[in-house]
């Protein structure tokens, strides 16, 4: 990826419209905080932590991190298509994201079904009611992410998108990256830290 | 227009939320909440011990959550300006309000009913506390939508002088995301989403004050500005 290809529009420019960063950083700073929270609590139980987390499928976690990064490849990808006026490149770029995060939807419901299948739940221990929370809070931002990027994607069809436009593109796909970059940690931290 | 009432009932919003914060905190001694893991002894021995502080603070939580709506009603005011003709979020705001307090007033009901027999089995007494608490954090999803009623508004907003700054619209968003899991508190009796816990809990419990706080600000904001001579 060439960084010429992002023109910026001026020498201090912020992505999106300035409010949408109270929202994406007021998030990441509630997220490190889950994250001291879960941190702590393993600290009190490496044993049993590092145990449970033997029995995660890490092929779903690494799964799941390609999708999510392929899709804010192609969200970044529609973002300069929308800088560069081309909106019907863009929505086909969105459509290739919403795709992705659809197939991280789906590996999350077959990852979860096995393991409640294999009777592990809620509430089995420590390790578990923090995977299933953590996770399950960063389903719903996928779910809301995705909405984001219909909205988006109807934006982008529309016959005129409205002198926002590149800004909305903007401030939506900083979402979008930001749940990426959670997962990215949460996979870190729930698949990978020994 | 009465403006000044409108004030004073954003300022009311603010005097309420302190007045949670004592009844709570120093007369209740419920921050932090009780351990849900606590021994059923241990629960009617609070109970038995501090009573009249219980009884006493649980009507400050009474009188902090009656008046929480005209604090309501005054940032209602400045959402149905920002919807025109439609009131459909003013409305759901209004709606979820009522809906998101009744539970706290209910809890209080159960503490101080916990309270007001002492001599009853502990079994009872600790029924009596599960099942405040519970009402207490547990029904956090009519807040979650009162919130986001009060985002869309202001995100829809699209005039070039706003009535709420469009970061409030998104800082709305982050607390409504952030209350949401006190939902979680009947699954677990120990850990983070424990009626306790760091985030059904304190982190809600943030949420909320942040969000009492902006939209206070907001409000007062707003009126200060159709106060002003044009």
């Amino acid at each position: 990826m060439q960084p010429t290809l992002l023109p910026r529009t001026s020498a201090g420019h912020i992505p999106g419209e300035a409010g949408v960063w109270v929202l994406i950083l007021g998030d990441m700073c509630a997220f490190s905080a889950f994250f001291a929270v879960f941190l702590v609590h393993r600290a009190q139980n490496v044993a049993l932590f590092s145990a449970s987390q033997a029995t995660l499928e890490r092929r779903f976690g690494l799964l799941n991190t390609a999708l999510l990064l392929t899709s804010s490849l192609f969200v970044a990808r529609a973002v300069m298509a929308a800088r560069a006026g081309a909106r019907r490149l863009s929505a086909r770029l969105l459509i290739l994201a919403l795709a992705c995060g659809g197939g991280f939807v789906g590996s999350k419901a077959f990852e979860w079904g096995a393991k409640i299948a294999a009777g592990i739940t809620l509430n089995t221990n420590e390790f578990y009611s923090f995977y299933y929370m953590f996770t399950g809070i960063h389903l719903l931002h996928v779910l809301i992410g995705m909405g984001v990027l219909t909205y988006l994607l109807a934006l982008s069809r529309r016959g005129d998108p409205g002198a926002s436009y590149v800004a909305a593109m903007e401030g939506g796909g900083a979402f979008w990256h930001m749940v990426d970059l959670i997962w990215v940690v949460l996979f870190a931290l729930f698949y990978l830290l020994r | 227009m009465n403006y000044r009432a409108q004030l004073a009932c954003a300022w009311i919003g603010l005097a309420s939320t302190a007045l949670l914060f004592v009844g709570m905190w120093p007369l209740m001694h419920f921050l932090p909440p009780l351990d849900p893991a606590l021994p059923t002894a241990d629960v009617a021995a609070i109970y038995r011990t501090n009573g009249t502080g219980i009884i006493v603070g649980g009507l400050f939580l009474l009188a902090a959550t009656s008046a929480l709506m005209p604090f309501f009603s005054a940032v209602a005011m400045q959402l149905t300006r920002m919807e025109g003709p439609s009131k459909l979020w003013t409305y759901t705001f209004l709606t979820s309000a009522v809906l998101g307090f009744v539970p706290l007033l209910i809890a209080e009901m159960l503490f101080s009913t916990a309270a007001y027999r002492p001599e009853r089995p502990d079994e009872i007494i600790q029924v009596l506390n599960d099942f405040g608490f519970i009402m207490f954090v547990g029904p956090s999803l009519p807040g979650t939508v009162q919130i986001l009623a009060t985002a869309i508004p202001v995100l829809a907003d699209r005039s070039a002088d706003p009535i709420f700054p469009r970061w409030v619209g998104y800082a709305n968003l982050w607390a409504a995301i952030l209350v949401t899991p006190g939902c979680m508190v009947t699954v677990f009796k120990r850990g983070p989403f424990a009626w306790n816990g760091a985030i059904s809990f304190w982190v809600a419990a943030i949420a909320f004050g942040i969000w009492v706080g902006i939209n206070f600000w907001a409000t007062r904001r707003a009126l200060l500005r159709q106060m002003r001579p044009a």
